[in-house]
């Protein structure tokens, strides 16, 4: 099953992901709590997550076709996927990283 | 005194100080009285597939090919599906784009995203911001908001995100277009409350009367212009989009002009001198009455005197007609060789009256006529419906006085109401003379009658005159009153 993750020596899965802001707007610092609230409901991934501004860097959020922030992108592994929104909804996004929903 | 109030009050200029920015869109601009405000925000109202897409776009396109950079950020089409489509009426949307006069962003959501929790239209704006700063964008359009929009799935949330999405327009001080599904009295969702924000709103429309299609479009808001209120007709073109208005300008014709024979010396002398250039004249009567062969004694004298002329036929194919002249002394075809005889050929039951109108008026653009020819008016009451033929010939004989070209009807009545009844709509308020031509039966032979009903300003003769086709066209008896 886990063939196609990358890990680390610890046998636990890491996970690159890329969060979009905009600016310290409510939505995208909810987004950034939501996702350290993730981060620690989790035992075995590792999340290594690089912040984008798209206030800041508009053409980077055009190169990756994010047209609404926050934005979520899990750049590996597996096959890319967007996650748009504060990430409010945990239970829903907990199965995104291997994680399930009680192990909160 | 009160006509002084009349000229000021019928000019919209002086009661708009607004700032307008024309789309160049064909008769667009002359409903919104000079253009789309500055500054502010158009919407463009209507279900699928009624041409808002494309006229945002050529409002973009027509400001590009002025020098005015133009961003199109459509949340539902790929970049390279709206190049096609430009491509389709005639624009070249990537030698805009090098030129740095336009910018495409296609802002389509992968269908595979999720979404969990609360977003907003930040990204868009920061892009939008990025492209309005490098290409000092004057004119913006919006395409299809709510494909994003409904991802949130709230329309309180809808409405604050297009709240801040008209604010960045208005702070941009662009020209804005935005695109809406919505149609005519659609509140209470988020569209009804863009109505209510935009300065400016559009409804187009497309629907099928009478087993034809037919698209309109209507201004149901302007804040603080005046615009033409009617519904108006328009078509989709290899050339971009076209609007048939009927303004109050339109009615100003020009003043008619000098005679121009009407290529029977006969009937020059019964109308004093020949038909008035830039004038309109019917010819009405029942089947066999002689119609055609007055509208092609026209035709033929005014082109073989150099002057071009357009023949409109809705009756028979061209050759039939060259075939059938030919027995009164008429030969069409070597003044159709040389060019001055267009003819333009429609079924009146292929398309909608817009079609029809386009077709007419480009044949008019390229052929520049000075005479009008339509054989027969009655026919175009099978566009559709009575009304759908009243527009289509009170809009193409507007546009023909408007340009001065000359307009000669044919119109087929019933025997009983010869005469008397003009195409069953009322047109006389455009049609300045009237000629009737009727089959009487004397002593067991029918008789050829003429008659001029009306001839606006200027002296015709009253009476009834019998008149015959031979094998050198028509001769008028004008000594002949027995009848009368």
């Amino acid at each position: 099953m886990r063939s196609g993750r990358g890990s680390t020596e610890a046998g636990s899965t890491l996970y690159s992901l890329r969060l979009y802001v905009y600016g310290d707007s409510p939505n995208s610092r909810a987004a950034l709590q939501n996702l350290n609230r993730i981060r620690s409901s989790l035992e075995v991934t590792e999340l290594k997550v690089e912040v984008v501004d798209v206030s800041k860097e508009p053409g980077r959020a055009l190169k990756a076709g994010v047209f609404l922030t926050p934005a979520l992108q899990v750049v590996s592994p597996g096959p890319e996927r967007m996650v748009y929104g504060d990430l409010g909804d945990l239970d829903g996004l907990l199965p995104l990283f291997g994680g399930r929903a009680d192990e909160r | 005194m009160s006509g002084m109030e009349t000229v000021r009050m019928s000019d919209p200029e002086s009661e708009s100080p607004l700032e307008k920015v024309p789309t160049g869109i064909r008769g667009l601009d002359e409903i919104l009285n000079g253009g789309v405000p500055a500054g502010a925000l158009t919407l463009l109202a209507g279900g699928p597939g009624t041409g808002k897409t494309m006229m945002g776009m050529e409002f973009l396109v027509h400001g590009a090919e002025k020098g005015q950079p133009g961003i199109m950020l459509s949340f539902e089409e790929r970049a390279e599906s709206l190049r096609r489509y430009a491509s389709g009426l005639g624009w070249d949307l990537p030698a805009l784009e090098e030129r740095g006069l336009l910018r495409l962003i296609s802002a389509r959501i992968r269908p595979d995203s999720m979404v969990s929790g609360d977003f907003d239209l930040g990204a868009v704006m920061a892009i939008l911001q990025q492209a309005a700063d490098e290409l000092e964008a004057r004119r913006i359009l919006i395409d299809a908001p709510d494909a994003l929009l409904r991802l949130l799935d709230d329309t309180a949330r809808e409405r604050a995100e297009l709240y801040a999405l008209h604010e960045w327009l208005l702070d941009s001080g662009a020209a804005a277009m935005m695109t809406a599904k919505a149609h005519d009295g659609d509140d209470g969702s988020s569209y009804g409350f863009l109505d209510y924000m935009a300065e400016c709103v559009i409804h187009l429309d497309q629907r099928v009367r009478d087993q034809v299609t037919t698209r309109r479009v209507r201004v149901v808001k302007y804040r603080g212009s005046s615009h033409g209120g009617n519904e108006y007709p328009f078509g989709i073109t290899d050339r971009g989009l076209r609007i048939i208005p009927v303004t109050e300008t339109s009615l100003e014709h020009r003043a008619l002009g000098r005679d121009i024979s009407s290529g029977v010396p006969d009937l020059d002398r019964l109308l004093t001198g020949g038909y008035r250039r830039g004038s309109c004249t019917l010819i009405t009567g029942g089947s066999g009455t002689g119609k055609t062969t007055f509208l092609s004694s026209f035709a033929l004298s005014a082109a073989q005197s150099g002057e071009t002329v357009l023949y409109l036929d809705f009756e028979e194919s061209r050759d039939a007609l060259f075939t059938c002249m030919l027995s009164p002394g008429l030969d069409l075809r070597p003044a159709w060789e040389s060019g001055k005889l267009c003819f333009l050929s429609a079924m009146p039951e292929s398309k909608g009256i817009e079609k029809h109108l386009i077709q007419a008026f480009r044949a008019i653009e390229d052929h520049k006529p000075g005479h009008l020819v339509v054989d027969a008016i009655s026919a175009s009451r099978r566009m559709g419906s009575e009304g759908s033929a009243f527009d289509y010939l009170l809009r193409l004989i507007n546009h023909c006085k408007q340009l001065g070209v000359t307009t000669l009807l044919a119109n087929l009545s019933s025997a009983e109401s010869a005469g008397r009844e003009i195409t069953g709509v009322d047109l006389s308020s455009v049609i300045d003379t009237v000629i009737m031509l009727r089959h009487v039966e004397v002593h067991g032979r029918y008789v050829r009658e003429l008659g001029v009903l009306k001839s606006r300003g200027r002296s015709h003769s009253h009476r009834v005159h019998r008149f015959r086709i031979t094998d050198e066209g028509i001769s008028i008896g004008v000594g002949e009153d027995d009848l009368a």
